[in-house]
């Protein structure tokens, strides 16, 4: 979806796309640190306008009020969270299958980093600097558990706090090239669309892609 | 819970799975043993992530579970 997004020129102008291999990345002009804290899978940011507040600079606030569009990436719980940002639109994405989603995260993300990200959530879960060579299998299938999507807030309960300012973008729609629904999207997020031979052709590069598990 | 277990891997994989289906077939890797770990903890309170090497078959796993008490890990 970012990738898509980003094709849009309310959108490239910020932050002009040059890794054409689906980034998940998040576009705003102020280098702010913050926001890609929310990019974070895992349900673990505490998100309150406090936290928010303390670590705010004056340069990410200021990209908060200025009608620049700022676009990033984050857990709907997070989102969830954020509704004290009230110039905040969310796009909720949905997928009839879960788990398929599941699996383009682990294969997007996490099994780039190999070992590293297994590493990393040995330390975070053990609170130590000090990592064994070798983590066991045990370990790793209970990391990807707790990476995984539980208890998570659904469309529904968004939408009651977002009301107007969420939509929800169905996944299968834009992977089986349903121009119109992403169509919608655009016009939700008051960005130009890109022509559909463009969405077609990203569309189509996307689904040959190997994420899938079969 | 067999029936539960093998409908739900059928679906998963989109394979039709049987008690002797292998795993290797199903060209289960860690991200796959981790999401039944998951499922059979949910559907069965019963942890079945207990040892380095996956189940070589479906019905190890069925075994593991029928011998299983309820864990939690």
């Amino acid at each position: 979806m970012y990738y898509l997004l980003a094709h849009s020129p309310e959108v490239a102008k910020y932050q002009p796309l040059t890794n054409p291999n689906f980034p998940n990345g998040t576009s705003h002009d102020n280098q702010e640190i913050w926001f890609n804290h929310l990019h974070d899978y895992q349900d673990s940011l505490t998100v309150s306008e406090d936290r928010w507040s303390q670590y705010q600079t004056k340069r990410g606030l200021a990209a908060l009020a200025s009608d620049k569009l700022v676009a990033f990436r984050c857990h709907p719980n997070t989102a969830f969270k954020l509704d004290f940002l009230k110039n905040l639109k969310v796009l909720y994405m949905t997928h009839s299958d879960t788990l398929l989603c599941e699996r383009w995260a682990y294969e997007k993300v996490y099994k780039p980093m190999g070992e590293e990200h297994y590493k990393q959530n040995f330390q975070q879960l053990f609170k130590t600097s000090k990592v064994p060579e070798k983590i066991s299998n045990t370990l790793k299938r209970q990391f990807i558990i707790n990476n995984l999507r539980h208890d998570i807030r659904t469309f529904n309960e968004c939408k009651q706090l977002y009301q107007e300012r969420i939509f929800q973008v169905k996944l299968e729609q834009l992977l089986s090239q349903n121009y119109v629904h992403y169509v919608d999207v655009s016009s939700f997020l008051n960005i130009t669309p890109i022509e559909q031979q463009q969405f077609d052709y990203i569309i189509q590069r996307y689904n040959s892609k190997q994420w899938k598990r079969f | 819970m067999e029936k539960i277990l093998i409908s739900w891997l059928t679906q998963y994989t989109g394979v039709a799975v049987t008690s002797t289906t292998r795993f290797a077939d199903l060209n289960f890797d860690v991200f796959d043993e981790a999401i039944t770990v998951d499922f059979v903890r949910q559907q069965f309170d019963i942890n079945v992530n207990i040892q380095e090497h996956w189940f070589s078959t479906v019905k190890e796993l069925i075994d593991a579970i029928a011998h299983s008490t309820t864990t939690h890990a």
